[in-house]
């Protein structure tokens, strides 16, 4: 193995754990995500109940 | 992540298997690929190009947080839900920095930095730390991002640094509905010593070489330039509202939470008018009302707005029919709903052909096309 392929390999695992934690934490990001839409609903449903309520 | 911007970041080609499969495999390609870069331009080039495309991910990351923080603040969820959201995303952020340092640990030639560079980078890191954890302990803040926040929008070259330019999510932060002596007060400290940290920083930060005051370009990054003109937009528009005294209504509300937007018209009253009429008001009112109108200042925007809002009005009502339909979408109220949605679709389908009729009439008395349906150039 050249020395060339060497920190390649070094170069290519390191960056491929960077990548990995960043997965982990765009995952984790659409977890906050879908819980802020979650309240969304919830409110826009009791919205609803109370505007069709009132009609 | 698409297997396209994942092959994009990592420099493989379109299609490569990269995150199905082994890891060893991808790792092998990416090296494989990697070391025919390194050998046509020379590691540091690789090495820097993978450094770039680190931080984009970062500043990705961290827009997306920012993004969220905004979202959570504007659903008006209870403090402690916002603070939760502020507190888990300044994790992320903090995470994802700490990611890329460690990959620029790991891969960047430290040793070209000479010693005097290597203390002056840590200087700048700890002062900055430092900064952010005194302020964000003084002034109660949830968390550490809310003060960095501040410093980012912060313009050391402007002294008239105003808080009407922060980032939405930090409304509550800073108080800014609260005009009692206590919240101005609390602002004058934080602005003070915002003004007093940039400066601090400036000193220890200042490049003469780099555009600005931070000793980087990012105030010129397009993107990052970009959500800087969108927050201010908002900031502007938020201001507009509340000083134009338009009193906040059911219909308004009801509009707005699902997605319509209408930041002008000619003024509160025929803004209230005119909502008012698309619940219970007949077609001949609505039209009245538009006649009455007619040539006032901003009515054409206005009018191509209800336009569109109501052609919208039409189809997210029947979308949400559908949904409901579907029976993902407010259970156990499906028939109550399902008669209250028919008869608002009812009402929107008559307000709609109210204003196609006027349109229509106003088309004639101006001598234009009588089929013309919708202004600003578009015609069925």
């Amino acid at each position: 193995m050249t020395l060339s392929e060497k920190n390649a390999q070094h170069i290519a695992r390191s960056y491929l754990t960077f990548k990995g934690r960043i997965a982990v934490l765009k995952r984790k990001q659409s977890e906050i995500g879908a819980k802020i839409r979650g309240y969304a609903n919830q409110k826009k449903l009791e919205e609803l109940k109370k505007y069709f309520g009132k009609s | 992540m698409a297997k396209e911007e994942e092959a994009k970041n990592t420099g493989h080609e379109a299609g490569t298997e990269t995150t199905s499969g082994s890891a060893e495999t991808s790792e092998e390609r990416l090296a494989h690929d990697l070391t025919a870069r390194i050998e046509a331009k020379g590691e540091q080039e690789v090495v820097s190009g993978l450094s770039i495309e680190a931080d984009a991910e970062v500043a990705g990351i961290s827009t997306e947080s920012e993004t969220l923080r905004n979202r959570v603040a504007k659903e008006n969820l209870p403090p402690e839900e916002i603070a939760g959201v502020v507190r888990e995303t300044t994790h992320i952020d903090e995470d994802a920095k700490s990611a890329r340092d460690d990959f620029e640990k790991e891969v960047l030639p430290r040793k070209q930095l000479s010693p005097e560079q290597k203390a002056k980078s840590s200087e700048r890191g700890r002062t900055y730390q430092e900064i952010i954890e005194q302020r964000t302990q003084e002034f109660g803040f949830p968390s550490e991002s809310a003060y960095n926040a501040l410093l980012s929008e912060a313009n050391l070259l402007d002294d008239d640094f105003s808080f009407g330019d922060v980032a939405p999510y930090l409304v509550e932060t800073l108080k800014l509905n609260d005009d009692s002596v206590e919240a101005r007060q609390l602002r004058d400290q934080l602005r003070a010593a915002v003004l007093e940290d940039r400066k601090k920083l400036y000193a220890i930060y200042h490049n003469p070489e780099k555009p600005d005051v931070w000793g980087n370009d990012h105030m010129t990054n397009p993107r990052t330039e970009e959500r800087r003109q969108r927050d201010k937009q908002e900031a502007a528009r938020q201001k507009r509202r509340k000083e134009s005294g338009v009193r906040e209504m059911d219909h308004g509300l009801f509009l707005s939470e699902r997605g319509f937007d209408i930041p002008y018209f000619p003024d509160a009253q025929g803004l209230e008018k005119l909502f008012a009429s698309l619940v219970d008001v007949d077609a001949g009112q609505i039209k009245q009302c538009l006649v009455e109108r007619e040539g006032s200042p901003g009515f054409e925007e206005a009018l191509k707005q209800l336009s569109l809002t109501l052609e919208t009005l039409d189809e997210r009502i029947r979308e949400q029919m559908q949904e409901q339909r579907a029976g993902d979408f407010v259970i156990g109220l499906a028939d109550e709903l399902k008669q209250k949605y028919t008869n608002t679709l009812r009402e929107i389908q008559r307000q709609h052909t109210a204003l196609q009729e006027y349109l229509r009439e106003r088309g004639q008395r101006l001598g234009g096309n009588p089929d013309r349906k919708r202004i600003g150039g578009e015609s069925d």
